[in-house]
C-alpha cells in the first residue's frame, strides 16, 4: 500500500495527535452537554493484513441526525457492522448512553434499540409483512404464535410511522421503498435508540425519498439518533445535523453540517482537491469507433442505441440492475442472442465471441475483477500474455521473450508494484484492477468497454486509473464506455453520461448539463420516454 | 535457483521414488535390472502412455475423460478390420485416427459444447464406445492381421524397441505443445479460470473440443501399437486401464482440478508406475493386488497436494496470528 497520493500518507497520523480534541470541541459547542446516545472510542479492525478501520473516535447525540460520509473502502460498513454486533473489533469499545455494551450478533444489538436498514432490505420474501416485522421476537401465547397479537401490532406499528401497508402481504410483491419501510418497522418494534440507514435512498425514487425523510425528522422528534450513511449532499443538508467523515479506515472529522461546505467535505473524503470538471480536451472527436444501433435482448434491454468516438470516455449511469453491464457484454460477444446492429470502425460486426471482438480491438473489463478479470493462480505475466496469445505467437508457437516485454511494458505503464513472476493472488486489489486493465491493454484495443473499473480499490489507485484512462482517451485516442455506479467517478471523468433504466437508454446527457441529481432523476424515472433516443452526436 | 528447485520439487520427488523402486524391484530378482528385461517392459507401457499424454491436456484444461481405453478398442478393432480387408497401413491408420479424434471430439462437444459434467458424460462414451468395439470385433475378436500392421510391435531401432521411442516422441511432443504452443497456455489458463479465460477472449469452447479430439487420437495410435503387440484385436481391449492411466497423469503433478503439470512429471510417473508394476510382478504379487496399489497412489496423489496445502495454510494461519497480536499490543499503549 505504499502508492498513496499527496497527503493520504501524513492524514491520518495528523488526526492520531488530535483525534480527541476534534470531537470533543465540536460536538458540546453545539449540543447540551448531555450523555452521548452513542460513544465510539478507539474502534480499530483488521481482516488478515488489512487495516479496515483504525483507532474511531466519535459520539453521535441523542435525537440527532449524524450522517458518516466517506468514499466507498473507507470503512462506514465495517463500522456499522461492529456497531450491530455483526463484526467484533479487535481494539476499542462502545458505550450506549454512557453504558459500555458489546454485542455479539444483530439481534442482541436491536435488543438494546440499535437496528440496521440497509439499501437491499435484508427480510424473508415469502412470509408476510407482520411475520417478517416480529421476526425473532414473535409474540407468543402459551408457546404458540400469537398471530392476531402479531398482526394487530404490526397494524399499529406501520400506521405510527405512517405506512399504507397489508400486513398479510407477502414481503416479495412489495418495492424497494416498502421493504425498507418495513425493516423500519422491524427496527422499531423494540424500543428504538439508534437507527442505521445505509444508503437508504440510493434506490428510491424522489417521492419515496421525501417520504422516508419525512419519517427520519419525524423519529428525530421522537428522541430517536439516527447515523445516515450517504453520498448525496444535498440529502445530508436537508437531514443531518452533524457529519462525520471516514477516510481510508480512519476518522478525519465530525463537526456540524453548517461548517462543512461540500468542497471541504470531498476534500476530507478523498484526501485532496477532486476536480470535478472534465479535463479540457485539446483534439477534437474523432469518428465513431464503436456504434450500436437498436440493440435488444429480450428481457434484458431494449432498443439501445448509442456511439462511443474516438478520444471520448462516455459514462453509462443507471440502477444496478438495469441492464448496464448486460448491454456491454453482449457488445463484446456474450450473449449471440443479441439482436441490433454493432459497428466497430464502421463495419458491421455481429458479437459472437469475446475472442472475435477481442480481435477487432474491442475488449471488456469485467465488472467481478477476482472471478472474471484476472486468473489470482496465475503469474502477472500469464494473465497480461493471455489475451494476447495471436499477438505474442507465430504459428501457434509463444515467444517467453515477448510476453514479458509485453508483461514489463504494461508494468510499467500502468506502475503495478509486484515481480512479473508474482501470482496475482499476493497482490493488492487495485494492482490485480491493475493487472486486469493491462491484461486488455497488452492487446492493443481500440474501443475500452469498462465495468465499474475502480470498484472496490482504494483512493489513490482509483485516481490513478481515472488518469489512466484519460491518458488512453486523450493521448491514445481510445473509445471508453465506462460503467458506473460510482456518480462522482462518472462526473468526473466521463465526457457524455448515458443514463439505462430498466433495460432502456433513457438519457444521454452531455457533460455540461450532468449533475447527480440529472443522472439519478433519470435513472429512476419509469417509462420509455426518452427510450430509443438517438445518439445526439 | 531456489525457485528452480521449488518449481521442480514434484519431479525431483518422482526421481528419487523411481530410483528406491528400482533398487526394491532388483532386490527381488537380479533379472530386473537386465536391460532387454527393462526394455520389454518399458513397451508393455507404451500403451498406457500415450493414453496418458492424451489425457494430459484434458486434465490440465480441469477436465477428466474416462472413455480413452474404450477409444482404444473402437480403434484396435478397427485396424484390424482395415488389415484384414486389405486397407494399406497409411490408409487404414489415417482413418482410425480421424474415427478416434471423432469419439474424442463427440466427448468435448457434450462437455463444452451442451456444458455437461465431464465425468458424467466420458462414463456414458465409456460403455457406448466399448459397444461399438464389441460389435465391429465381433465374439470371437479379429485375427489374422497382415504383417504390415503387426510390425511396429516387433521393430527395434538400436537396441530400443520402436513402440518405446515412438512413447519418447509424443512425450517430447507434448511437452512442447503444453510448453510452449498457444494451445498449451490457452489449457493452463483455462484449467485456471475458464471464467476469466473466456473474458480474456480465449476460446474455451474450441480449447476444450481440441482437448478431447486429441485424446481420442492418442487412444487411436493406442490402438495401433496393441494390435501390432498382440497381433489380434477384441471388444475388450484395454478394458480397465483407465485407472492405471489417470493415476499417471495425476500422480505426474497433473492438478486433478487443473490449471497445472507438466509432461515431464508424466513421463517420470509413467515410469515410476511401471517400475512398481515389474516389480511387483516379479514379487509374484497377484494382479488384483496390484489394481490395489495403483488405485491406493492414485488417491494418494490427489491428497498428497491437499494435505500439503492444509499444512501450509495451518502455519500461515498461525504465525500472522501472533504477528497480530504484537502489533495490537505495541498499539494499546498509545
Amino acid at each position: 500500500m505504499a502508492e498513496v497520493v499527496g497527503d493520504r500518507v501524513s492524514f491520518p497520523r495528523e488526526r492520531h495527535e488530535a483525534p480527541v480534541s476534534e470531537q470533543t470541541v465540536s460536538i458540546p459547542e453545539t449540543r447540551s452537554p448531555v450523555i452521548p446516545r452513542l460513544q465510539i472510542q478507539g474502534v480499530s479492525k483488521s481482516f488478515e493484513a488489512v487495516h479496515a478501520l483504525r483507532g474511531i473516535d466519535f459520539s453521535i447525540a441523542p435525537g440527532e441526525i449524524h450522517a458518516m460520509v466517506g468514499e466507498n473502502g473507507a470503512g462506514k460498513s465495517t463500522l456499522v457492522g461492529i456497531i450491530t454486533g455483526l463484526l467484533t473489533p479487535n481494539t476499542g469499545q462502545l458505550l450506549l448512553d454512557g453504558e459500555p455494551v458489546s454485542f455479539s450478533s444483530p439481534l442482541q444489538a436491536r435488543h438494546h434499540g440499535i437496528a440496521a436498514v440497509y439499501q437491499d432490505p435484508n427480510l424473508f420474501p415469502h412470509l408476510s409483512i407482520a411475520e417478517n416485522i416480529f421476526t425473532g421476537q414473535y409474540p407468543t401465547r402459551a408457546g404458540a404464535l400469537d398471530s392476531a397479537t402479531m398482526r394487530r401490532r404490526a397494524q399499529e406499528l406501520l400506521a405510527r410511522l405512517g405506512f399504507e401497508l397489508d400486513v398479510d402481504a407477502l414481503v416479495a410483491g412489495l418495492t424497494v421503498a416498502e421493504a425498507q419501510y418495513v425493516e423500519i418497522a422491524r427496527a422499531m418494534s423494540s424500543d428504538l435508540r439508534l437507527l442505521i440507514l445505509d444508503e437508504p435512498t440510493s434506490a428510491l425514487t424522489p417521492g419515496e425519498a421525501a417520504k422516508l425523510y419525512d419519517l427520519v425528522a419525524r423519529l428525530k422528534s421522537q428522541g430517536t439518533s439516527v447515523l445516515w450513511i450517504s453520498h448525496r449532499m444535498e440529502e445530508i443538508r436537508r437531514l443531518a445535523d452533524t457529519i462525520t467523515v471516514l477516510r481510508d479506515g480512519t476518522h478525519v472529522r465530525t463537526a456540524p453540517v453548517d461548517e462543512l461546505d461540500d468542497a471541504t467535505m470531498i476534500k476530507l473524503m478523498v484526501g485532496r482537491s477532486v476536480a470535478l470538471e472534465a479535463v479540457a480536451r485539446d483534439r477534437p472527436l474523432g469518428p465513431a469507433r464503436l456504434s450500436v444501433s437498436n440493440l435488444s435482448l429480450p428481457g434484458v434491454f431494449d432498443g439501445i442505441s448509442f456511439n462511443v468516438h474516438e478520444g471520448e470516455i462516455v459514462g453509462v449511469a443507471g440502477l444496478v440492475g438495469s441492464g448496464r453491464s448486460e448491454v456491454a457484454q453482449a457488445i463484446f460477444g456474450l450473449s449471440p442472442r443479441m439482436t441490433g446492429t454493432v459497428l466497430v470502425d464502421g463495419k458491421p460486426v455481429r458479437p459472437r465471441s469475446p475472442g472475435q471482438m477481442s480481435e477487432l480491438g474491442l475488449v471488456y473489463l469485467p465488472e467481478d475483477r477476482d472471478a472474471e478479470g484476472v486468473i489470482s493462480s496465475m503469474t502477472i505475466t500469464d494473465n497480461i500474455a493471455l489475451p494476447s496469445l495471436p499477438r505474442l505467437s507465430r504459428f501457434g508457437f509463444m515467444s517467453g521473450r515477448k510476453e514479458r516485454e509485453a508483461a514489463s511494458e504494461q508494468q510499467s505503464a500502468l506502475s503495478i508494484k509486484g515481480r512479473l513472476k508474482s501470482f496475482v493472488s499476493e497482490l493488492s486489489g487495485g494492482n490485480r484492477q491493475k493487472v486486469a486493465l493491462a491484461r486488455l491493454l497488452a492487446t492493443g484495443p481500440k474501443v475500452l468497454l469498462l465495468d465499474e473499473p475502480t470498484h472496490g480499490i482504494d483512493v489513490g489507485t482509483k485516481a490513478q486509473v481515472h488518469d489512466i484512462m484519460r491518458k488512453l482517451a486523450r493521448e491514445e485516442r481510445l473509445a471508453i464506455l465506462m460503467i458506473s455506479s460510482d456518480l462522482p467517478e462518472v462526473l468526473a471523468v466521463s465526457d457524455r453520461v448515458l443514463v439505462v433504466s430498466r433495460g432502456r437508454l433513457v438519457d444521454d446527457i452531455p457533460i455540461e448539463d450532468a449533475s447527480q441529481e440529472s443522472i439519478l432523476a433519470a435513472a429512476t424515472r419509469t417509462g420509455a420516454g426518452g427510450a430509443n433516443k438517438e445518439d445526439s452526436k | 535457483m531456489k525457485q528452480f528447485i521449488r518449481s521442480y520439487a514434484w519431479e525431483g520427488t518422482l526421481v528419487v521414488l523411481i530410483v528406491l523402486a528400482a533398487i526394491w524391484s532388483s532386490t527381488l530378482s537380479p533379472y530386473f535390472l537386465n536391460s532387454v528385461n527393462l526394455l520389454n517392459s518399458a513397451a508393455f507401457f507404451v500403451i498406457f502412455a500415450l493414453m496418458a499424454f492424451g489425457l494430459f491436456p484434458i486434465v490440465v484444461q480441469g477436465e477428466i475423460d474416462i472413455s480413452l481405453a474404450s477409444t482404444l478398442a473402437v480403434g484396435a478393432v478397427l485396424l484390424a478390420n482395415l488389415s484384414v480387408a486389405g486397407i494399406p497401413l497409411v490408409a487404414g491408420l489415417l482413418i482410425t485416427l480421424l474415427v478416434c479424434a471423432l469419439l474424442g471430439a463427440i466427448n468435448g462437444i457434450l462437455v463444452a459444447v451442451a456444458g455437461l459434467p465431464s465425468l458424467a458424460v466420458t462414463l456414458g462414451t465409456l460403455g457406448a464406445y466399448r459397444g461399438i468395439a464389441y460389435i465391429l470385433a465381433g465374439d470371437a475378436g479379429i485375427t489374422g492381421l497382415t504383417p504390415e500392421y503387426t510390425q511396429l510391435g516387433s521393430t527395434w531401432v538400436g537396441a530400443v524397441p520402436a513402440t518405446v521411442v515412438l512413447a519418447l516422441v509424443v512425450a517430447a511432443g507434448f511437452g512442447v505443445l503444453m510448453g510452449f504452443t498457444r494451445f498449451g497456455r490457452a489449457s493452463y489458463a483455462i484449467g485456471n479460470s475458464a471464467k476469466a479465460s473466456r473474458m480474456g477472449g480465449i476460446a474455451v469452447i474450441r480449447n476444450r473440443v481440441i482437448a478431447y479430439a486429441l485424446a481420442g487420437a492418442m487412444s487411436g495410435l493406442a490402438g495401433l501399437v496393441w494390435v501390432s503387440q498382440y497381433q489380434s484385436a477384441r471388444g475388450d481391449n484395454a478394458d480397465g486401464s483407465i485407472l492405471f492411466v489417470i493415476t499417471a497423469v495425476v500422480l505426474g503433478g497433473v492438478s486433478i482440478k487443473g490449471g497445472s503439470g507438466r509432461a515431464l512429471g508424466v513421463l517420470l510417473s509413467l515410469v515410476l508406475l511401471g517400475t512398481l508394476q515389474t516389480g511387483m510382478k516379479l514379487a509374484n504379487v497377484p494382479g488384483t493386488s496390484q489394481t490395489l496399489v495403483v488405485g491406493l497412489l492414485l488417491v494418494a496423489s490427489i491428497g498428497l497436494p491437499r494435505a500439503y496445502q492444509l499444512i501450509r495454510a495451518r502455519i500461515a494461519a498461525h504465525r500472522p496470528a501472533h504477528a497480530r497480536t504484537a502489533a495490537l499490543e505495541d498499539a494499546t499503549p498509545a
